[in-house]
């Protein structure tokens, strides 16, 4: 009996089985890996057969992500809730759902550059980091309007958007906006899997369907945060952001859905 | 050769580390089939606490089921001794074994009120409860189904037969009916008698049963009393000296004490790592989940709400009664969990009726010194300190007022039960006029934000009231 080769191999063998120990209990920090929940292309490619078949709807395979990494609940703060709101010298006002602002400026005429940066700047003021939004620019009737969106590690709060319209030495602002000091946002370890996009997809179809005839494209699928209060929904200093998914329709829905459970949440116009 | 001897070491640590993870693995994630204790029997062998102990030395429904005022009666006076009293846990002890007696043996006569007041007034003890027991739960500590004629108890009283020392007679006054049974029970009790002996030398309370001064009649001669005092409850003429208390917000600032919320959210079922959190404009912390809401007011009030009857938090037990168990069990897991200051407990206010199913209410107050705290319920909206209603065995809405009470020292000596008697007979507080408890609690000064002890009446509806003096 080679002894010194069966060492050898033993040795190799409990390495391994160390290492997937570590990996795998509970509260290991070592190899952490992040819970990940996949979809089968070919799932993907019959949801869409049955929605366009059966519902009239218009899905792109390719705007349908095939693996979704699980988030956990983050806590935010509401903005109206801060010092800043008050006291950054901006004239901020509350509204039943969301805040506004009207900013008098030098600026007589804007154009998408000059208005990115006095954006940039007011957003700084109140302590809104610009690694934390995306601005998307567009002309209106009113003039030259900007969405800043909310991100929180890579990951959309869709109910963290600030609109702004830019006129004649005027910035009027209005939205939500919502802070956090949790920078960890990914799920690690056994966890509960997300509910499949899939079905998500055909619940808010068939949902649709209801109320509206004729056939539609789904032109967006998301996936990231929203802000749910509870009972009356009124606004709390402080709330959960829970993982949903976003879908978003061509004649201007945007429904949302509970990642993990597949509920309903809202629907916005 | 050397290396051939790294190479075993290495092997021997890489076996050792391997049997360290795979048991913190099988412990951490529990991971033997359901039933088998071996490796759990192991781990509290090893490694159990003072807090696991503890679960053995503090039983909730043992708590539940003792008496408020044990006193013992001779033809000199009548001694009172509450929980918080020297000797009161040697009396409690030998009750125990009483109440199995009397509980395996349903042989019992009926008796005048003339034998049950002699018995008070001679040499005997007498046993008073806070609350009224329906018999099968007083009685059903083996979980015998008790046969008896005996409906409910609040109270009852033992006497020596002077002739055999080792009987005794157990007179049980039946809380719905007015009943008295009498019960012969082959008990040795001279326990009793060392117990009491030992204690009587340092009491210096005078106290008298109404009956003792005519207070339980309508007419005391000729003259037509305005108050009728039930003939059990202890008048004493001594003036009673006690501390007040002061009390602490527990939820202040609660959003930022995870130790506390994360506990008690553990104990509701909650799953922390999923669950939504808010925080309200006044620093109230709401969690919500699929099927209830857990509110942490900042007032100090702790809430639960299911979302309907069908849902909620789910008790043990197959019978009715293992429910109602269950659910004090469960007071007692959360209030674990609340950093109360030492010398505070709670007992139940609520009386334990006939349960057929697993739909009930309990609430509990909370006592300091012996000495209730009367909830102020224009602060809290809460008539007492801790209610639970059950449905069908769960627990939909639950609430505890979470504030810690503890004496100062300041004293407020609150006169004679007499003198408390005329001032009830002057200001008729209560609808009836029947008073069936007189007792001291606290009432909460909200001005200086202190709670004095006072006198209060309890009339025979349960409404109690206090009496200014």
């Amino acid at each position: 009996m080679n002894w010194k080769r069966i060492k050898t191999f033993l040795i190799v063998l409990f390495l391994i089985i160390n290492i997937y120990l570590l990996s795998t209990t509970s509260g290991s920090v070592i190899f952490r890996v992040p819970t990940v929940s996949k979809i089968e292309k070919e799932t993907v490619q019959k949801t869409i057969d049955v929605i366009s078949n059966n519902y009239g709807v218009n899905l792109n395979k390719n705007i349908v992500p095939l693996k979704f990494t699980n988030l956990v609940n983050i806590d935010v703060t509401n903005f109206i809730f801060t010092d800043v709101f008050q006291n950054s010298g901006f004239e901020f006002v509350q509204n039943s759902s969301d805040f506004e602002c009207v900013i008098k400026t030098q600026t007589y005429s804007y154009t998408e550059d000059n208005a990115k940066e006095e954006i940039t700047h007011i957003l700084s003021k109140v302590g809104i980091d610009p690694s934390s939004y995306k601005i998307n620019f567009k002309k209106s009737d009113h003039g030259l309007v900007c969405t800043v969106s909310e991100y929180v590690s890579g990951y959309p709060v869709f109910d963290g958007r600030i609109y702004a319209e830019f006129t004649s030495s005027t910035i009027k602002l209005r939205g939500n906006w919502y802070f956090t000091e949790q920078t960890e946002v990914k799920r690690y370890g056994n966890s509960d899997r997300l509910a499949d996009i899939t079905s998500v997809l055909i619940d808010c179809v068939s949902s649709i369907s209801v109320n509206r005839e004729g056939s539609y494209t789904i032109k967006d699928i998301g996936y990231g945060y929203i802000v749910e209060y509870y009972g009356d929904k009124v606004i709390t200093k402080s709330a959960s952001a829970i993982p949903c998914y976003m879908i978003e329709t061509d004649f201007g829905g945007r429904y949302f859905y509970d990642a993990y459970n597949g509920n309903f949440i809202k629907q916005e116009e | 050769m050397k290396f051939e001897r790294m190479k075993t070491i290495l092997l021997v640590l890489l076996v050792i580390s391997s049997i360290v993870l795979t048991i913190n693995k099988w412990f951490n994630e529990k991971l033997w089939p359901e039933g088998y204790n071996f490796f759990s029997d192991v781990k509290n062998f090893f490694f159990s606490s003072d807090d696991d102990k503890k679960e053995y030395l503090f039983d909730p429904v043992e708590e539940i089921l003792k008496p408020s005022e044990i006193i013992v009666n001779n033809s000199q006076n009548h001694i009172l001794y509450t929980k918080s009293s020297e000797y009161y846990q040697n009396f409690f002890a030998e009750i125990k074994d009483i109440i199995e007696l009397v509980s395996s043996d349903y042989t019992n006569d009926k008796c005048k009120i003339e034998e049950w007041n002699n018995a008070l007034k001679g040499k005997s003890y007498y046993f008073s409860y806070p609350v009224k027991y329906n018999s099968d739960y007083f009685f059903s500590r083996d979980k015998k189904i008790y046969k008896g004629d005996i409906k409910a108890v609040k109270e009852f009283a033992v006497v020596n037969d002077i002739r055999i020392p080792s009987l005794v007679y157990v007179y049980i006054k039946d809380a719905e009916t007015g009943d008295i049974f009498k019960q012969e029970i082959s008990y040795e009790s001279k326990m009793l008698e060392i117990i009491s002996d030992n204690s009587a030398i340092q009491s210096d309370e005078t106290n008298y049963f109404s009956f003792e001064l005519k207070f339980d009649s309508e007419k005391q001669g000729t003259v037509t009393q305005p108050i009728i005092i039930d003939p059990d409850v202890l008048i004493s003429i001594t003036p009673k000296t006690l501390s007040s208390i002061t009390e602490e917000n527990l939820f202040d600032a609660i959003s930022e004490n995870k130790q506390i919320y994360n506990s008690i959210l553990s104990e509701f079922g909650y799953n922390t790592s999923s669950i939504r959190k808010y925080v309200e404009s006044d620093n109230s912390v709401v969690f919500v989940e699929n099927y209830g809401t857990l509110k942490f007011h900042s007032d100090g009030v702790l809430e639960f709400k299911s979302i309907d009857n069908s849902k909620g938090i789910e008790l043990g037990g197959d019978t009715a009664y293992e429910c109602l168990n269950s659910c004090i069990s469960f007071v007692d897991a959360i209030t674990e969990h609340i950093p109360f200051a030492e010398g505070m407990n709670w007992q139940l206010s609520s009386d334990i009726p006939d349960v057929k199913s697993k739909t009930f209410t309990l609430v509990f107050d909370y006592y300091v010194n012996d000495n209730m705290l009367v909830t102020p319920f224009e602060l809290y909206n809460m008539k007492n300190s801790i209610i639970v209603e059950v449905v069908s065995g769960k627990i939909v809405k639950y609430q505890q007022l979470c504030r810690s009470y503890s004496s100062i020292n300041q004293f407020v000596t609150c006169p004679s039960v007499i003198d408390a008697i005329d001032a009830i007979e002057q200001q008729l507080y209560l609808p009836d006029n029947i008073i069936s408890d007189i007792f001291t609690a606290y009432t909460y000064d909200s001005i200086n934000g202190i709670w004095y002890p006072a006198w209060y009446v309890e009339n025979s509806h349960g409404d109690i009231a206090s009496i200014v003096l």
